[in-house]
């Protein structure tokens, strides 16, 4: 520089006329732009090294995380779905869990060293702890100390983060929290004389030339780390020799303005160490969580070794899909640890021998789509893009992803199944479904299409579907609201029904196309006759009906005429979860919610979701909705889910099925899940698969992996049960033939009848002296 | 029903009355269940020629492919109550077993004294993990209804009694203070 700098002086001294003067002028006119140029060239280089250096240098998505799970005794957990939770979370089984993320299996027992974690409601220290289990779940809970322990709560599975358009992500790692060896292998293999140059090493570019010279190719670049952090962090992988200069120079800049130990923090956390679809893997602690589902810190030396190799070429030493080149380039990585003398020899030749340890499955990547979708559209209204992709926050949430899981396996296996059956063409069936908490109204499980793995349409919250017989209820929460008028009992005509509305004929016909005479109203729902509901319906009034809709949770559009009383409203899939939540939860409607909670990078919790909950409905026709939906399952539409359930689980759901079956539904819940399936063709064309033999099915797949619990059998105050004659649609007496009991509300119940046999009675009187009651 | 006042008198509890009064209904529950048992058995003797008969438990799946051979859930305890004639006293309102007692109570403990503490929002998402374990536990809805409260949201805590309520039963300790606490909220 100072030397061209002279030679631009010099060229605007006086003129002397000599032929070395004309060339010089000449060479000088040439020059001076490329000397301006290359000036302004490498202060603008030396502001974009600084600006992105010390500005958003890791812009740090939002770590998204899942429920974590709480283990206690007695709790009916199965030892696999214990292990699977365990594998989900990357903890590794050991002769002794000595650290955290091991775990120890011996007999019915599993000792776990649950690792330490920043909830939102404060650190959890790590913690040794014996979970004893037997044929019905855990058993005990005991801690190292061998005292018994009421709660265990696992970490959450960090199931994704929320990105900028450029689709980077990482897990921001300080050096202080390294594995031992990283950084000595990483200057070992890519940079060995890193502590002593300025950004660039003659001595490495020589080196790299003489081996490239014996291996007659490329065998080794002549990069220093700083060269490979300025490649990473401003320009593209283009190997021109103007790119070669640019990254040198910057490099020097680099060094000219940051420490060593800035520089190799940067350079920790910015070197591209994998690719998942269209998203890099930036960094050492995400890659640790991508290949090993762990944490960084966790990493024994051959896996510390694999990533250091892969700082060479991801793509080309990737353990996934090239095994033998990333072992080899491992164990060359352990090699040079040798050599150097970090290591010894014999340490080298142990860690040698290991498996490449790298899982099956990648970790710490969006694997689900869908749910993370629900998660960003939740956020949008509380936070503007940039918070949640450059600060670090920190989101949990209520995804189950056991539940996810079997929702996934369960839907690819039912539409798998009924395409062989039907001979339909495979993968035309679209599906969608959502899993809730029935009373917290925590989303769990949430899947928008078939094959869940992949982002795209989310059917579960965008396809707005005919919902057919799946709005029924709401015709009969209407009428039961009027006990003076209605109650299960009450006979309606199942005969034709011809209405018109909006100047058109409107005349509803049974699945079956036939009419069923007069049934009470609990067989009418439990079969999901059309014709019956549609005269009760028209009885009860459509605004009635369309008010009883809005209750339950409903939003969205929605036209009070007649084709309302049989579905023909058009929903998603969350939406009918929605409604359908407030049924399970005994007429408290809660907005169904995914997030628990948000904290800042810096610990505080920045916003709640609490839960929260308002009574829509009385609990006593709820009541009779409930023993009327049960009747789908043991007697009606629904009954082929205990095909897949076991029989003595207590369920209650309602099929629905558009018309031309262009749509099959199921909503459905036991005492604890609430699980809503839909099924269809993304045009809307007819499919040939009804409620009852499509949704139903995928609904019972998902319901048979779940850990549910029975809904139980409580009545509110204000329900008598009353004996009740079907036939007659009138009051009877046990023991009569066909009697059966039915709740009424307080005031509602038919009047007894005697009944021919006295036995009963006899033994109704015994009942009633036993218990002190005449 | 008279579970609630019983006097649990083992002078470890220094928790909140609804913590104690859920203790108390974990025991008694045992107890209770070998009544249960009694009646079902006794009630279902004479009448093996007939369908199951929902005599105790409201609606069991009765036909179909759902029919199950017997409960294998231990029998729920009946609470007995006098209903007006001419109606038989049938079938008995029945509570299911709490789940998780140990783990909630142990919650539901804590969420308690980060309430005495102040820490309103703590005790909060203590009672969700409690709420998460055991939603149908109506002390859950005492504790998040009475921090709601405390916070200020009166309307928030009203409906949290109001869902309590419609879980808990007639007599107990708990059903007394989510009355309570309904008085509370300003209606």
């Amino acid at each position: 520089m100072a030397r061209r700098r002279q030679r631009k002086s010099r060229t605007r001294n006086p003129p002397r006329r000599s032929p070395w003067a004309v060339v010089r002028v000449v060479l000088g006119a040439l020059l001076l732009p490329v000397v301006i140029a290359a000036g302004l060239g490498v202060i603008a280089l030396d502001t974009m090294v600084k600006a992105k250096f010390s500005g958003a240098k890791w812009a740090l998505p939002a770590h998204v995380y899942g429920r974590p799970l709480e283990l206690y005794a007695g709790q009916p957990l199965a030892r696999a779905a214990l292990l699977r939770e365990l594998d989900g979370l990357g903890y590794r089984k050991a002769a002794q869990a000595e650290h955290p993320g091991q775990f120890r299996i011996s007999g019915n027992s599993l000792d776990i060293h649950v690792r330490a974690f920043r909830f939102p409601d404060g650190e959890q220290p790590a913690q040794r702890a014996r979970v004893s289990l037997d044929a019905t779940g855990i058993a005990a809970i005991t801690s190292s100390s061998g005292a018994a322990l009421p709660l265990l709560r696992l970490e959450p599975v960090r199931i994704g983060g929320i990105y900028p358009e450029h689709a980077e992500d990482r897990v921001l790692l300080r050096l202080a929290e390294l594995p031992p060896y990283l950084d000595d292998a990483l200057i070992a293999t890519e940079d060995r004389d890193f502590y002593r140059h300025h950004g660039v090493s003659a001595r490495a570019i020589l080196r790299a030339f003489w081996a490239n010279l014996r291996a007659g190719g490329i065998a080794q670049g002549g990069s220093t780390l700083t060269q490979q952090l300025v490649k990473n962090l401003y320009l593209s992988q283009n190997r021109t020799l103007a790119r070669k200069v640019m990254e040198a120079v910057m490099a020097m800049l680099l060094e000219l303005h940051y420490s060593k130990q800035e520089i190799l923090e940067a350079y920790l956390n910015e070197i591209h160490l994998g690719q998942a679809g269209g998203r890099a893997i930036h960094g050492f602690g995400l890659a640790s969580e991508f290949y090993f589902r762990q944490p960084l810190a966790e990493l024994d030396l051959h896996q510390v070794a694999l990533l250091v190799g892969l700082a060479k070429g991801a793509s080309h030493y990737n353990p996934r899909r090239h095994p033998e080149r990333a072992l080899a380039r491992r164990n060359l990585v352990l090699a040079q640890l040798a050599e150097e003398g970090v290591i010894d020899a014999e340490r080298a030749r142990v860690a040698a021998r290991q498996p490449l340890d790298v899982t099956d499955a990648p970790g710490g990547v969006n694997q689900y789509p869908d749910y993370m979708d629900l998660i960003r559209r939740s956020l949008q209204a509380d936070y503007k893009a940039t918070d949640l992709t450059a600060n670090g926050l920190r989101i949990f949430t209520h995804f189950n992803p056991q539940a996810q899981r079997q929702v996934e396996v369960a839907i690819a296996d039912t539409l798998r199944h009924i395409e062989a059956e039907r001979k339909l063409k495979p993968g035309r069936i679209q599906a969608a479904a959502v899993v809730v908490g029935v009373g917290t109204g925590e989303v769990l499980a949430l899947a928008g299409s078939r094959s869940g793995q992949v982002a795209g349409f989310n059917r579960a919250l965008d396809a707005r579907r005919t919902i057919g017989s799946t709005a029924k209820p709401a015709v009969y929460l209407a009428a039961l609201e009027q006990p003076g008028r209605y109650t299960l009992g009450t006979l309606v005509d199942d005969a034709p029904v011809s209405i018109v509305s909006g100047g058109k004929p409107w005349t509803p016909e049974n699945f079956d196309r036939t009419s069923h005479g007069p049934v009470p109203l609990y067989v009418a729902l439990s079969r999901s006759y059309n014709q019956a509901t549609a005269r009760l319906g028209l009885e009860v009034g459509v605004d009635r009906v369309a008010d009883v809709v809005r209750r339950l949770g409903y939003e969205g559009p929605l036209l009070k005429v007649p084709a309302l009383l049989l579905g023909g409203v058009s929903m998603t899939p969350f939406e009918v979860a929605e409604m359908y939540h407030t049924i399970a939860a005994d007429g408290f409607h809660t907005d169904l919610r995914a997030i628990a909670s948000v904290s800042g990078a810096d610990r505080e919790i920045l916003r709640r979701y609490p839960f929260a909950v308002e009574q829509h409905f009385a609990a006593a026709p709820m009541h009779l909705l409930h023993y009327a939906l049960r009747k789908v399952m043991t007697e009606g539409t629904g009954t082929n889910a205990y095909r897949q359930l076991p029989a003595g689980l207590t369920v209650a759901g309602k099929t629905g099925t558009s018309n031309d079956q262009r749509d099959s539904w199921f909503a459905g819940f036991s005492g604890n899940y609430l699980v809503v399936v839909w099924l269809g063709h993304d045009d809307n064309s007819p499919m040939a698969v009804s409620g009852a033999s499509g949704a139903l099915r995928a609904w019972s797949a998902i319901m048979a992996g779940l850990d549910n619990r029975s809904l139980p059998d409580v009545n509110p105050e204000g329900v008598t049960y009353a004996w009740y004659d079907p036939v007659t649609g009138a009051g009877s007496g046990a023991g009569c033939a066909n009697a059966r009991q039915l709740p009424y509300i307080n005031g509602s119940e038919p009047e007894g009848r005697s009944c021919l046999s006295g036995v009963p009675g006899q033994m109704l009187d015994r009942v009633r002296g036993w218990l002190g009651i005449d | 029903m008279s579970r609630g006042t019983n006097s649990p008198c083992d002078g470890s509890t220094t928790g909140p009355a609804a913590l104690t009064s859920l203790r108390v209904a974990v025991r008694n529950l045992k107890l209770l269940s070998g009544l249960g048992a009694l009646l079902v058995l006794a009630a279902c003797a004479p009448m093996q020629s007939q369908p199951p008969a929902p005599v105790v438990v409201p609606s069991p799946p009765t036909t179909g492919p759902g029919a199950p051979p017997a409960p294998t859930t231990p029998v729920p305890a009946p609470e007995v109550r006098p209903v007006p004639r001419p109606t038989p006293p049938l079938p008995p309102r029945v509570v299911p077993p709490p789940v998780a007692p140990d783990a909630v109570s142990a919650l539901l403990q804590q969420a308690s004294s980060e309430a005495q503490a102040g820490r309103h929002d703590a005790a909060i998402a203590l009672g969700e993990r409690a709420q998460r374990l055991d939603p149908r536990a109506p002390e859950v809805y005492l504790v998040l209804g009475r921090a709601r409260l405390a916070r200020g949201q009166p309307a928030e805590a009203r409906q949290l009694a109001l869902k309590g309520l419609a879980l808990s039963v007639t007599g107990t300790e708990v059903r007394q203070e989510l009355e309570a606490l309904l008085r509370d909220t300003g209606s």
